[in-house]
């Protein structure tokens, strides 16, 4: 399934109401009722306008605290990680297992020498820590590919478990984040932001929350 | 600008928010001279000529930068924030959050500049004295408390500089865990040297210390040893460390004799004797000036599994609020209020944590170097604490069960907005840690807090345990033990004919019948002799 919308707003009421409406229940290893689209693909066309507005909506349920823009903006550029966190998006795109800095000495090159590129993949995943059943916690976000097309800079995330109701606003930001910083090195205008999601789903115990989002 | 002048500056700048020592200020603006001298001190070949040197050399660095920092409080850059006891000047900036300073000399411009702390919920309470940040200046770079693994240091030196270390990273206490090692492996005149030494920086850095003696560990051999560092700790009568006995019932009675000669030390120097029941509570306690600090039972068994052996040590407390529940109940009898309060302070708690998840690197330098490759895991057993000051069983119209099912309701509701907040920073990448954990507040008077209510627990015999008073008084506390997942204290005032077989077979029937996982028994004779066993208002 591929939903577009112009806007963030556009694209994550549509994809919260298509889950809704179309997903498949299951109970997760957690215990709790997810509703379930395999293989959900979300394109924001112009994601610039309202970047920060699905989080903002979050923010004003008063029944819990979302992560501070910064904060969110944080995990995907600093390349240190937190000891406490079990893991950080930005350790593994500027300094991949200790090893490689994908961003600003392989993707930024390889833009510049060929704008029309169909490598400029990076990637979150690491099979060498995180392909390991007993590991508690590990990313959900896969990989990141950058394409310049029509002297714009689109990027596209692979999610393989994307929460689209808490999860997906905060991976959209992180995504732009990093589009903003590759396109200002690049000299390049940012184009569209697009998920592809493996699992996107949605916790019962929030429904009606999410109904409130999708009414609004 | 003179460059040491420029450095003090620029090091200011990159710590606007945190407190130093004129030692830590040296070991960063001289750090080269300061090591050699440091070397030399540590070098077991130096001579007295050689030592003499180095002890005139740092004094001339500390006069060198105390004539700096004192130029930059007469000009109202710094301030001194505090005084150690052995004359050691604390310096922070002279700035409000918020402010910004721009120093302007000879050439060079420096602009320093305090962020902002993000206005919390609870800031309203705060100036009606119902709640307070505890250290509220290093509420956030600091820790409250760590436990060290004493097993894992190489020798007792080791253990000694990394204590100091970590002094400037904590606000409450450091937990000694299994130092009876420490005790039966060293020399005695070395444990005791440490225990001199480090009681000194306890006191000059204002932090308490808590040595926790394992009893299942004690070598039959080697307990004159620990019995000669008991008593060179009794004659010390110091208000900064804290021994704690972790005994099961069978091993009070297989050391009995130990225990009686331990004992009879305590009640001799009228110091308190602290035990912790490990047959109830298999995870340490610590304690703090503000009040007792533990681990999740839980968490603890997987971390003994899974870490225990590779770890230096762990986190045990990140940010503390503590609250006056009286005051608060006299400014609005509203339950909904209160579990609303309660919730507001979990959420200044949850922004304390996210500042300090983004600048751990910084704030805990000498933590992060010390545990480094296992850094995650120093972490993971980390919880804030809400205590709580006056909590009412002394009103004399509130049923206790009533407050103490408010407490345990709350504490409910916490978890599970706790558990979202995990679950909602997962789903957006960031898998982070945020637990709360509910705890008695020891001294309220240092926070502007309600006159304490509380019960005082006096045990004349041994009779006495068995009495209906004391029998209810103890439910009551088994309760709210349950209720503060972050640990409680039960003291009893010990008076009346003393003897230590008699106070051992109390220890032991504490031990077997309640369900009190840390006591402490308390031989300071308590003033007012017609006070019997019975509630009071002290």
């Amino acid at each position: 399934m591929e939903i577009k919308s112009e806007t963030i707003m556009g694209a994550w009421k549509s994809s919260l109401k298509y889950i809704l409406e179309s997903g498949k229940d299951f109970t997760d290893e957690n215990n709790r009722i997810c509703r379930e689209v395999l293989n959900l693909v979300i394109e924001v066309k112009n994601p610039k306008d309202d970047i920060t507005r699905a989080v903002e909506i979050l923010n004003s349920f008063k029944k819990w605290v979302y992560p501070p823009l910064d904060e969110i903006a944080d995990l995907i550029l600093s390349r240190k990680l937190s000891p406490t966190y079990s893991y950080s998006y930005g350790p593994r795109l500027f300094n991949f297992h200790n090893a490689i800095n994908q961003i600003d000495n392989f993707l930024i090159p390889l833009l510049k020498r060929n704008s029309f590129s169909r490598r400029g993949t990076v990637l979150i995943w690491n099979p060498i820590q995180d392909s390991n059943i007993y590991k508690r916690d590990v990313p959900g976000l896969i990989s990141i590919d950058f394409k310049i097309r029509k002297q714009k800079l689109n990027a596209t995330m692979v999610v393989r478990s994307n929460d689209l109701f808490f999860g997906w606003p905060a991976n959209l930001y992180q995504l732009f984040v990093l589009q903003d910083y590759i396109g200002k090195k690049l000299g390049c205008k940012t184009g569209s932001l697009t998920t592809f999601s493996n699992s996107a789903h949605i916790f019962k115990d929030q429904f009606e929350d999410i109904q409130q989002v999708t009414l609004d | 600008m003179n460059q040491t002048e420029y450095n003090l500056l620029l090091f200011f700048k990159k710590n606007p928010q945190k407190e130093f020592s004129t030692t830590d200020i040296l070991t960063n603006i001289f750090p080269d001279e300061y090591k050699n001298i440091e070397e030399i001190f540590k070098n077991q070949f130096a001579d007295k000529q050689m030592l003499n040197k180095a002890k005139r050399k740092k004094g001339q660095l500390h006069r060198k930068i105390l004539y700096y920092l004192n130029n930059l409080v007469e000009e109202d850059i710094l301030k001194i924030s505090k005084q150690g006891n052995k004359g050691e000047k604390y310096f922070v900036l002279s700035l409000e959050q918020g402010e910004e300073l721009i120093i302007n000399k000879s050439k060079r411009k420096i602009i320093i500049s305090k962020p902002s702390m993000p206005a919390m919920p609870i800031d309203g309470y705060e100036q009606k004295n119902i709640a307070a940040r505890f250290e509220s200046a290093t509420w956030i770079d600091r820790l409250n408390s760590i436990l060290l693994e004493t097993t894992k240091f190489r020798n007792i030196k080791d253990l000694y500089n990394t204590i100091n270390k970590c002094f400037s990273n904590i606000n409450d206490v450091i937990g000694l865990n299994d130092f009876e090692s420490v005790i039966q492996t060293n020399e005695l005149n070395e444990s005791l040297s440490f225990l001199r030494k480090i009681n000194s920086e306890c006191v000059d850095y204002g932090k308490k210390l808590s040595c926790i003696i394992d009893i299942t560990n004690l070598k039959k051999e080697k307990t004159n040893k620990v019995i000669e560092f008991i008593k060179e700790y009794s004659d010390m009568h110091s208000e900064n460390i804290t021994l704690i006995f972790d005994v099961r019932s069978k091993e009070l009675q297989e050391h009995s004799d130990f225990f009686e000669c331990i004992i009879d030390i305590f009640i001799n120097s009228k110091i308190r004797i602290y035990i912790k029941n490990q047959d109830l509570y298999c995870a340490p306690y610590i304690l703090g000036r503000i009040g007792p600090y533990c681990f999740d039972e839980n968490e603890w068994l997987i971390y003994k599994k899974e870490f225990q052996k590779k770890s230096y040590g762990l986190a045990c407390s990140q940010s503390t609020v503590v609250v006056d529940v009286n005051r608060f109940f006299r400014e609005s009898n509203d339950i909904k209020q209160f579990r609303l309060f309660i919730k507001n302070i979990v959420k200044s708690l949850l922004s304390a944590n996210s500042l300090q998840r983004r600048k751990s690197d910084e704030y805990f330098k000498n933590i992060v170097k010390l545990t480094f490759p296992y850094v995650k895991e120093f972490f993971t057993l980390s919880r804030n604490y809400i205590r709580f000051w006056n909590y009412g069983w002394k009103e004399p119209n509130l049923n206790q069960n009533y407050v103490i099912e408010l407490i345990k309701s709350t504490k409910e509701e916490i978890d599970n907005f706790c558990v979202s907040e995990e679950t909602i920073y997962k789903s957006c990448g960031m898998p982070t840690r945020f637990k709360v954990a509910f705890s008695c507040l020891f001294n309220g008077s240092k926070f502007k807090f309600s006159k304490g209510l509380f019960h005082k627990t006096e045990i004349k015999k041994l009779e006495d345990l068995y009495s209906k008073e004391i029998e209810e008084l103890l439910g009551v506390k088994e309760e709210i033990f349950q209720a503060f997942d972050g640990g409680d204290r039960s003291r009893f005032y010990r008076t009346g004919k003393i003897n230590s077989k008699d106070i051992c077979r109390e220890f032991n029937i504490i031990l077997k019948t309640y369900k009190i996982p840390f006591f402490c028994y308390d031989f300071a004779k308590i003033k007012g002799a017609d006070i019997k066993l019975t509630t009071f208002i002290g």
